[in-house]
């Protein structure tokens, strides 16, 4: 985003010699995701799986799960749109860092807050 | 009784006109093609005027580097050697010329091969240029010790320069800072299709670069078909559309370059939008190189469009140009260094009539003594002697080598170890040929 923003508006700075082209970016980046979205997916069907057996108290209703949710519906959509509809460079990049965001937070701010695995109370 | 001199100092001229010195219209005057410097060449070496010569011109300079034959000629002979050669004597005067000697002139040689002293600071065509001029005055026999690895060591210190600094990186032309953005976009140039609009210099640069880096898929418009018939076959497409159709096919290049002079626009921003949106929004990098420009410019605007044109461009040429100057120091430090190491060779060549004197005077001596006994001796114990003599003085003369050939010395204390060497030794008689 950052080299994609550099070029657009001439500014040829230390990103731009440093950084490799943006069509090899945004296919590292586009593997990741789909790595990542494979992976996540697998997480998430063997967590639903396998939580109700090992946690008591556990609901669907689960802050961590719907966070979880969250994040693979981003991936998920943004992977759709790349497929469905073409989508691709700054508006991709954009999708993919929301849906990191939202990952780390979800993460940083449930483990800092929650007294449980899987509880906010 | 033959009185020993030492050998002369490094006895390297060179005198010359490059765009420091003297204005293009002098410089144009005084431009040697091939065939004039073979000629001048034999003139000035076969006249037993220079020992050595090697004469360098390009469309920036023209230099003469040489070992004077007589040790009364000096720079302003080889200056008027080079005017009356080329018949300047009323347009050019001694006043344009520069005048190094020695080391200067080593120094000097060293930062010309390396870009460092071109007119586009870092430019690598000079050491082509270099290596031809010494291609010439080694085929004319024109060059000889002192040349011979003044040359090589040239061109060790334009590889230096070209691998441990950044002096010859980044793109300092237009059409070259084009292809270069190019490849900050697209990662694989052979895959693109690129439409080039025009077939004049700045199209034909432009292409040249593209097909240095492994572009294939050109295709050709032009107004005039046989201009772009014409660069197709320089650079080696068969695909040529008509200027009035490519509009329509706009959406099938990833990369546009458009180079006509003198039309204005020629591309809306409107067809523009059009090609995007047939092409699925896939990035289209467009490069408007005419004066005045030929894309208009709001397409800028539309999303996955990068439209850059000569103004931009130059940024990047401005910024490349900016990091070239930042490496001069290093390449300083490069040039001093391949400069001690050249000082210290030819160091080496002035002690080496010592060394070989040394060498006779102790084999001299072993033959004499050797010479005494051997009529006391049988042949197999007088071998023995001559072996163990042989032993004896590699021994005794290894200490007085090593120091004369030590690579510390300067051009001075090197002559007061050769006088003490000659003196102890008393050694009287020698060869100071190098």
């Amino acid at each position: 985003m950052a080299l994609f923003r550099q070029i657009r508006a001439n500014r040829f700075g230390t990103l731009f010699d440093r950084l490799p082209n943006l069509e090899t970016l945004e296919k590292m980046s586009l593997h990741a995701v789909r790595i990542g979205f494979i992976f996540l997916s697998f997480a998430f069907i063997t967590g639903v799986m396998w939580i109700p057996h090992s946690q008591g108290r556990f609901h669907f209703t689960d802050a961590k799960l719907i966070g979880l949710i969250m994040v693979w519906l981003i991936y998920g959509i943004s992977l759709l749109l790349r497929e469905r509809l073409g989508w691709q460079g700054q508006r991709m990049a954009v999708l993919f860092t929301l849906g990191f965001l939202f990952s780390f937070l979800s993460m940083t701010v449930l483990n800092l807050f929650s007294p449980r695995f899987h509880s906010l109370n | 009784m033959a009185t020993w001199q030492f050998p002369p100092s490094m006895n390297l001229i060179a005198v010359g006109v490059n765009h420091h010195t003297a204005p293009i219209e002098l410089r144009e005057r005084l431009a040697f093609t091939s065939e004039d410097i073979r000629k001048f060449l034999r003139t000035v070496c076969d006249g037993r005027l220079l020992s050595e010569a090697l004469l360098l011109s390009t469309c920036n300079r023209t230099e003469l580097y040489a070992v004077p034959a007589l040790e009364e000629i000096q720079p302003a002979h080889l200056k008027d050697l080079l005017i009356e050669h080329k018949d300047a004597r009323k347009v050019v005067q001694r006043e344009h010329f520069f005048s190094l000697w020695a080391c200067g002139a080593v120094k000097h040689f060293f930062e010309v091969a390396c870009g460092a002293d071109s007119m586009i600071l870092g430019e690598s065509q000079i050491l082509g240029q270099v290596k031809d001029a010494y291609r010439l005055a080694a085929e004319e026999k024109a060059t000889g010790t002192i040349l011979n690895k003044l040359c090589h060591a040239a061109f060790s210190v334009a590889k230096r320069v070209r691998t441990e600094t950044k002096l010859t990186d980044g793109a300092i032309s237009v059409s070259y800072a084009a292809v270069e953005l190019a490849r900050k976009i697209f990662s694989d140039l052979s895959s693109k299709h690129i439409l080039l609009i025009g077939a004049g210099e700045t199209a034909e640069l432009a292409a040249m670069h593209l097909r240095e880096k492994n572009a294939t898929r050109i295709t050709i418009t032009n107004r005039t078909p046989e201009h772009a018939e014409a660069l197709a076959r320089k650079i080696g497409t068969s695909n040529i559309i008509t200027f009035d159709y490519f509009r329509e096919r706009l959406h099938e290049f990833d990369i546009v370059i458009s180079a006509v002079s003198s039309v204005g626009e020629i591309v809306s921003a409107h067809t523009i939008e059009l090609a995007m949106q047939k092409r699925r929004r896939e990035p289209m990098l467009i490069l408007d190189l005419g004066v005045p420009r030929n894309i208009d410019p709001s397409a800028s605007s539309l999303y996955n469009v990068f439209l850059k044109d000569i103004d931009d461009l130059k940024l990047i040429t401005e910024k490349n140009l900016e990091a070239r100057r930042k490496e001069l120091p290093k390449v300083a430090r490069i040039v001093e260094e391949e400069l001690i190491a050249f000082e210290q060779w030819h160091n080496t060549l002035q002690v080496a009539p010592t060394i070989r004197d040394l060498q006779a005077k102790f084999e001299a001596v072993k033959q004499q003594e050797l010479e005494r006994v051997r009529s006391k001796v049988s042949p197999e114990q007088y071998a023995m002697m001559e072996q163990l003599a042989d032993r004896i003085i590699k021994k005794l003369l290894h200490f007085p080598i090593s120091t004369l050939k030590s690579p510390i010395d300067n051009a001075q204390t090197i002559q007061s170890k050769l006088n003490l060497i000659r003196h102890i030794f008393a050694l009287e008689s020698s060869n100071t040929d190098q």
